[in-house]
């Protein structure tokens, strides 16, 4: 039967069908897109500690602290399908212990209609630097990367690396004290 | 609606809020005509400006204005009225016949609107 | 339509009529059972889709957002990903991201943990005494994002008599209309 509620029925439906096909049609103009952008990066302090983990399991790891600066303008990523951008900035090297590890020490959101130009100097880590065990001490290939996660509107999620890293060498001394 | 119907007016209840057939099917192919033209045009200027929202915007401005134009019954939608057939002497023969067979011809027209 | 106008239609229902739409409504439920697992096998992920139940993702997800999980043997996790994972104790999955990863030589990988919204790494969250996440606590990786998509699910949960409305309804509506 043909009635009001019928054709609001029938309305609201067609509706969402259409959203949805506008959406898919959205998601595939920017599916090529790679999302790839330059990135400078550098470590101005470099120290390592042997200190007890508390957050983790009390024994003594290797601590880095290092301070780093990062420029990069990331404004021609965003689309009409970006939402937001997770940065984050990844230490990756390789001890005696594990093949691969990675440690996220920095992060940041940007959103759609923030700032994208980032320019920090001398700017310090956000999360500790904790290896696993004591595979900093000496460490000559540490890889310092920014790479960001692709938040949408609907569609999928890449992760993208920035092109450009930069190479920390950890100091073969402890430092002991404060600083 | 069953409950405040008794308390309407004469004047209001009497108001038509059919539409016949014809007019069904036309309101159909209306929202789904202007829906989709101002989804396209809604796309084009998302794209333009780089703006998801304003492609949504744009349609449900779309949808309001359907809505409007075929939700309620216009006078539009009633303009082709049923032929029904002039009533038959209840006495003459085959009359309960030709009845059931016209019953079944508004079925399937009723059928086809549906689909 | 009245409310009622559903036990006139069962009643001008023959056995007959009855018994296809009994059939019917098993088609549906084994159909959308059949889909579901079909999913499961091509994602490898026991739950390929889920909905975000809490804020602690936010602004990237919200609650009620849908993301379309994979969760195959050989890809490898990496900081920066966004995982599912189960926590023992606990009914409800977690979907957070990746932190730090400490991978093996022999693939045996040990991970960390945190919601973009939270302070904190997800340290807290876990079973008494549990560090890191392994392999065999997650559900899946996040690689596609719908917004708003699950809505539904999260009234269900926030209003559960909502929930057996709405399911009486839909099992009433199959069962009794025909076509």
């Amino acid at each position: 039967m043909n009635s009001f509620t019928s054709r609001l029925n029938s309305l609201f439906a067609f509706t969402l069908s259409v959203m949805a096909a506008l959406t898919f049609c959205c998601f595939l103009t920017t599916v090529f897109n790679d999302h790839i952008r330059p990135v400078e990066l550098n470590v101005a302090k470099v120290l390592v500690k042997n200190v007890p983990d508390y957050s983790a399991d009390r024994e003594r790891s290797d601590l880095g602290l290092i301070t780093f600066d990062l420029s990069t303008d990331l404004q021609p990523i965003f689309n009409w399908n970006v939402k937001q951008l997770f940065l984050y900035l990844t230490a990756e090297y390789k001890t005696s212990e594990h093949a691969l590890n990675q440690v996220v020490l920095w992060d940041k959101i940007v959103e759609r209609g923030d700032n994208t130009i980032l320019d920090l100097k001398n700017a310090h880590t956000k999360y500790y630097f904790w290896d696993f065990g004591n595979g900093l001490k000496g460490n000559s290939n540490v890889t310092l990367t920014l790479s960001w996660n692709v938040i949408p509107n609907a569609g999928t999620l890449p992760k993208v690396q920035g092109s450009g890293s930069h190479k920390i060498v950890f100091p073969d001394q402890y430092t002991s004290g404060r600083i | 609606m069953e409950y405040i119907l008794p308390f309407l007016p004469e004047k209001i209840k009497n108001l038509p809020i059919h539409m016949d057939f014809d007019g069904q099917k036309r309101a159909e192919r209306y929202f789904q005509i202007i829906i989709i033209l101002f989804a396209v045009v809604g796309f084009v200027w998302g794209y333009i400006t780089q703006q998801f929202s304003q492609t949504l915007y744009i349609l449900f401005a779309g949808v309001t204005v359907s809505a409007l134009l075929t939700l309620i019954p216009w006078s539009i939608y009633r303009r082709k009225p049923l032929q029904w057939q002039a009533v038959l002497d209840q006495a003459s023969k085959g009359a309960s016949q030709q009845g059931s067979a016209n019953m079944t011809q508004l079925k399937t027209k009723k059928k086809k609107l549906k689909d | 339509m009245g409310s009622f106008d559903f036990l006139d239609e069962v009643r001008r229902m023959n056995g007959r009529q009855l018994y296809y739409q009994v059939l019917n409504f098993g088609m549906i439920v084994s159909s959308a059972l059949m889909i579901w697992k079909g999913l499961m096998v091509v994602t490898g992920s026991e739950s390929p889709i889920v909905v975000v139940l809490s804020g602690s993702m936010e602004p990237a997800f919200h609650r009620g957002d849908l993301l379309l999980l994979t969760n195959h043997r050989e890809e490898p996790i990496r900081v920066g990903e966004i995982v599912v994972f189960k926590i023992e104790g606990r009914d409800i999955p977690i979907v957070h991201r990746v932190l730090k990863v400490h991978e093996k030589e022999n693939g045996t990988v040990r991970f960390l943990t945190k919601g973009d919204n939270n302070s904190v790494d997800d340290r807290g969250l876990y079973a008494k005494g549990q560090l890191w996440l392994e392999k065999k606590d997650v559900v899946g990786r996040a690689k596609a994002f719908l917004p708003y998509a699950g809505i539904v699910t999260i009234l269900m949960n926030d209003y559960p008599k909502f929930k057996y409305a709405i399911l009486a309804f839909l099992g009433l509506f199959v069962l009794t209309h025909r076509e």
